[in-house]
């Protein structure tokens, strides 16, 4: 109920407006309703009255009926105005709900993104926020005009009938809806947690089954795996059948409390005329429309719920990221563009030692490769020099200021990571271009893409304006990467760290790549991984990653050997700075 | 009946002869049985919906999972999605929409007869107001599909949108592009809300036409009772004006009379969901693709297979209609065979073939005597080990998952199998040793661990054939090393090995090479 409210609440801001408008509109249709039945039914037993009594022709009858074809318009009218601004207001909450989640999402510490990725999460993500559009159309405004239909509707009784019918007929209709309430709660909110939570292990079972079917079944596993799928898809049907049970005894309650309403009428409304009797009658009747609603609704909330619980507790671990510095060191002048001082490296997820502690320094103009035998940390390296990973003050320092000083926004201007499998987005070439520099010019644009030896796309008909689909579709892995490459380049970063920029490129794309880079950027540092033994021989410099003590799953304490080999005559360069 | 009773009571107090209490258990037991009767059919109908449901998701998982793995192209999570909520959607267009349609045929022209019982001028009203509505609503359903085209408005345009743009938040980030892609996602994301609502304006009139002749329906008959009753007009009923007991009878069951209809209407939008999924789980139901040999079999225990293993004249289909004729030959215990031959040849496909993951074009494989078939396939698997070329475990520890090849192995065992298999370093930096769980994904273990991992597993039990799919790709030459030996120690140890690779040291390793040629004749 908790993140309900909460939820109800940011829905609400800064749309205040808008769902008052539409709850308003809401309660118009109920009511409307109820007074056309009720309005009918006294015109018609007034009328019957009326022709028995000989009165007919001095018997009003054009206002009722003009009451009753105004009545008919009203709700006709509130009814689409309702479902219009409901939806509107509604799409236009969950937009800025979707817009928070991103930039949510978009303050996290950057090695903790990588988790929230798989497209499990995503989906689940999304479709959390597609159960919230129920939460205002189907719970929020239902519920507010269900009880303003029957306050009002019990009201007119009141003034029809008197107290004493009034107060009977609202204990009735009061025991419905608290009858309604007690079937929409605890149980049958668990019954959806738990069929929402059976969904989910199908579409998990399922697709990890599937993906690796042969290998689960040489392996002897398949078995297994089906047999989970298998009882997955009967906890959902399980938890169904709770829900169907709930709903059918709403389907009672719903049936019953209007038949009581009506024979509590006939008894207490003795008094009354055969026309206000009917026009009570008929109201009840009419009310039975938001005992309805109500269920409707009630019965959505455990997936409203869990959807909102979810969001909010998404929202508690999108802790943002420290941004370090208020005041942070100054830059010291004549420092190395990079130094990297005794940096161990680990894997993030289980902490894992990957390397001994390394030591590098790289200057302005200079290309150092990295390379190391699989699985040794080298991508984690280049996340941890671009601060997508975390490490400990000390061990990078760049232009003379620590890494872990640097204001995000100034260490972004400066330094920029090409991960191996980069991601691209839905858009143009040139959108995915623009990306890393929205003002730049076509021109600008060509230049890089000539330099990534992707040159042949400018000279198709539609030329950068090609369009990809989600996440770059409709480009091959190599090309890719040297989109990934060339939208780096436009950002002309003082540092470039690019991540194996040659798998699946033929030795001549290799070398014009890496003769690109170079090239577009002669005076920055440049850091590529690979182990490609062509990359290596291009690069200035080359490092092995020294790999952690393998007798060990300590971080060792002595000094490791380092690896560092000096490659040909470089003089402009200093003299290298291992410090060993 | 409800209706009936009340029209009878209050025209009753009209002629002021009985007492309204004497009614009213009547009325309330009346409620009751309906009540029970909605119950009956709602239990009914969402037994049924829920059986079918399952039903179908246990054939798509049947149907997908006995169908030959085909390799990277293929969309689990697509499957996945179908089993899941996209079934789910069939539920409302099954519980509600069927039982509505069924309604709509009878019920409005039971209560056509009713009324007409008593008024053939409201029957009338009726019966022209009625066969309206449809017609309207499917007039404004189609413009509403057309502008949804028009305005390029799909289901989950923005979903997808704000995937897209979460998957690429890491590189968002490095480029310093957050705050701009924020804003881009802003406009888009309100420019497809105002296309929406454009398409809503339009499906919304078809259930506001709805509510209308419905309404107007009821308002006109009312006040047609009202008019006659009030003896302005002296036809209506039959033989003379309406009686009062009829007209509020009438009035009481008209709007049941629309009332399928709006059942109709409010569920539209699910028969249009329910249609597109059964559409799409037909297609996955239908696709006569090749299949798992030994479809549902449970595998054998270890057992010895008999060897030599030798094909004859077998044609393989690596894809789309493609067949490569695979050069006859044969595997001896203590082996080591390399399969080479260019990209997307067919080298996985022959190691697929001869595991029984998939069924030759034509030609025979044999294990010593017994032939590899559906019948046969279980047994022979058993002593078949398999390297894939992206080793993934399932959610159990590294002992757990290790034992399951050889249930008695000590700890020891497990280990020495671990250092065999060049994997002790990979032991020495797991958080926990043998007691960690790897997950799906290796948990933090690089591909090329993984494959030193699935190798120890062999080498604790080791199997007749070791079929290994490109084990050295994507590793370093130290890396590739150490698997070609771990490969190797297997060999001494009894196996078979069959290695589909394009790693000429590897191949440089071997004792025989298998070349596949895309000229070799198609069957």
């Amino acid at each position: 109920m908790r993140h309900l409210a909460a939820v109800i609440r940011e829905l609400n801001d800064g749309n205040g407006r808008h769902l008052r408008r539409a709850a308003v509109l809401a309660a118009m249709v109920p009511l409307a309703g109820a007074a056309l039945l009720g309005l009918s039914g006294w015109f018609i037993t007034a009328s019957a009255m009326a022709g028995a009594a000989g009165l007919g022709l001095v018997f009003d009858f054009l206002r009722p009926s003009g009451g009753i074809r105004t009545l008919t318009l009203i709700r006709a009218f509130s009814r689409y105005g309702e479902r219009l601004l409901g939806h509107d207001a509604t799409l236009r909450a969950l937009e800025r709900l979707r817009l928070r989640l991103f930039r949510d999402l978009s303050a996290v510490p950057l090695h903790t993104l990588a988790r929230r990725h798989s497209a499990q999460m995503l989906n689940r993500l999304t479709a959390d926020v597609e159960a919230l559009e129920g939460l205002l159309i189907r719970l929020v405004f239902p519920t507010f005009a269900a009880a303003l239909s029957l306050l009002i509707g019990l009201g007119v009784i009141w003034i029809i009938g008197g107290g004493a019918l009034a107060g009977a007929l609202a204990a009735i209709w009061a025991m419905g809806v608290l009858c309604l309430a007690r079937l929409a709660g605890g149980g049958q909110r668990a019954d959806a947690r738990r069929e929402e939570a059976a969904l989910q292990a199908i579409r998990s079972r399922a697709a990890g089954l599937l993906a690796l079917r042969g290998d689960l079944l040489m392996q002897g596993l398949l078995a297994q795996g089906l047999d989970q799928a298998k009882a997955a898809i009967a906890r959902a049907t399980v938890a169904r059948s709770g829900q169907n049970l709930m709903g059918r005894l709403a389907g009672v309650v719903i049936h019953l409390v209007p038949g009581m309403a009506i024979a509590a009428t006939l008894v207490l409304g003795g008094s009354l005329s055969p026309a206000l009797l009917l026009t009570v009658i008929l109201i009840n009747l009419a009310l039975t429309e938001c005992l309805r609603l109500l269920w409707r609704g009630w019965s959505e909330r455990g997936r409203i719920e869990l959807a909102a619980r979810n969001l909010a507790r998404r929202r508690a671990d999108t802790r943002p990221a420290p941004d370090p510095m208020s005041a942070p060191a100054p830059l010291r002048s004549g420092a190395s563009l990079l130094a990297v001082r005794q940096l161990v490296v680990h894997a993030h997820g289980s902490g894992r030692v990957l390397s001994a502690p390394v030591d590098f320094t790289l200057d302005p103009g200079e290309t150092l490769a990295i390379h190391a035998p699989s699985g040794a940390g080298k991508s984690t390296l280049l996340a941890m020099l671009a601060r997508a990973a975390a490490s400990k003050p000390g061990e990078i320092t760049l232009l003379g200021r620590d890494l872990c000083q640097w204001p995000e926004a100034d260490l972004r201007a400066g330094v920029t990571l090409v991960p191996q499998r980069p991601a691209l987005i839905a858009g143009s070439l040139a959108d995915n271009l623009r990306i890393a520099d929205p003002q730049a010019g076509d021109a600008a644009l060509a230049a890089v893409m000539q330099a990534v030896a992707l040159s042949h796309f400018l000279t198709t008909p539609e030329g950068l304006g090609r369009q990809l689909g989600e996440r770059g579709a409709g480009l091959s892995g190599g090309e890719t990467r040297r989109l990934a490459l060339a939208r780096a380049l436009l950002r002309q970063p003082d540092l470039l760290l690019v991540d194996e920029p040659t798998e699946g490129l033929d030795p001549a794309n290799a070398a014009a790549v890496l003769q690109g880079l170079r090239a577009y950027l002669p005076r920055s540092g440049i850091i590529l991984v690979s182990h490609r033994e062509s990359d290596l021989a291009g690069a200035d410099r080359r490092l092995q990653l020294p790999p952690a003590d393998r007798d060990s799953r300590m971080p060792p304490a002595a000094p490791p050997l380092h690896h560092i080999t000096r490659r040909g005559a470089a003089p402009l360069k200093k003299e290298a700075t291992d410090g060993h | 009946m409800q209706a009936a009773l009340i029209a009878w009571v209050i025209s009753d107090l009209i002629a002021s002869e009985m007492p309204g209490w004497y009614i009213a258990p009547w009325l309330i037991l009346l409620s009751g049985l309906r009540a029970g009767l909605d119950w009956m059919a709602e239990a009914g109908s969402q037994d049924e919906a829920s059986q079918i449901i399952a039903d179908l998701r246990l054939q798509l998982l049947e149907a997908a999972v006995w169908r030959s793995p085909s390799g990277p192209g293929e969309d689990a999570a697509a499957q996945a999605a179908l089993m899941g909520e996209k079934a789910a959607m069939l539920r409302p267009w099954l519980e509600k929409f069927l039982p509505a349609m069924g309604r709509a045929r009878i019920v409005p022209v039971a209560i056509l007869v009713l009324v007409a019982s008593q008024s053939w001028t409201a029957a009338l009203a009726l019966a022209v107001t009625g066969p309206l509505i449809p017609v309207f609503m499917m007039l404004i359903g189609y413009a509403a599909q057309a502008a949804s085209r028009d305005h390029l408005v799909e289901a989950g345009a923005l979903n997808r949108l704000l995937m897209d743009r979460i998957a690429a938040l890491a590189e968002l980030r490095l480029l310093g592009a957050v705050g701009q892609a924020g804003a881009d996602l802003e406009i888009r994301a309100s420019d497809l809300r105002s296309r929406v609502m454009k398409v809503l304006r339009l499906a919304f009139l078809s259930s506001t036409v709805l509510e209308l002749m419905a309404s107007l329906g009821v308002a006109l008959v009312a006040v047609q009772m009202g008019v006659s009753l009030l003896g302005l007009v002296s036809w209506g009923g039959w033989g003379g004006p309406i009686s009062a007991f009829g007209a509020i009878f009438v009035l009481l069951i008209v709007p049941d009379f629309y009332q399928p209809m709006r059942d109709l209407a409010a569920s539209w939008h699910d028969r249009a969901a329910a249609l597109a999924v059964l559409g799409e789980a037909r297609a996955a139901l239908a696709q006569g693709m090749p299949r798992i040999l030994g479809e549902g079999a449970a595998p054998a225990a270890r057992c010895e297979r008999p060897f030599p293993l030798r094909w004859q004249g077998l044609v393989i289909s690596p894809g789309q209609g493609a067949a490569i004729a695979v050069p006859d030959g044969s595997l001896l215990p203590r082996t080591a065979t390399a399969v080479t031959g260019q990209s997307g040849i067919g080298k996985s496909t022959l190691l697929g073939t001869l595991a029984g993951l998939r069924p030759a074009l034509s030609g025979t494989i044999h294990f010593g005597d017994v032939r590899l078939s559906d019948a046969t396939v279980a047994g022979l698997r058993g002593a078949t080990g398999w390297l894939p070329q992206q080793p993934r475990f399932p959610a159990m520890s590294l002992r757990r998952w290790l034992r399951l090849a050889a249930p008695d192995a000590t700890d020891e065992a497990l280990i020495d199998a671990l250092h065999r298999a060049r994997a002790g370093h990979v032991l020495a930096s797991l958080p926990q040793g043998l007691g960690t769980r790897l997950g799906e994904t290796g948990g933090g273990v690089s591909g090329g661990e993984a494959r030193r991992l699935m190798i120890a597993r062999a080498l604790l039990a080791p199997p007749a054939l070791l079929l290994a799919d490109e084990p050295t790709a994507d590793l370093d030459a130290t890396s590739a090393q150490e698997i070609t030996g771990a490969l190797l120690a297997l060999r001494g140890s009894g196996s078979a090995l069959l290695i589909a690779t394009h790693d000429a040291r590897l191949v440089g390793a071997m004792d025989h090479v298998i070349a596949l040629h895309a000229g070799g004749k198609a069957a």
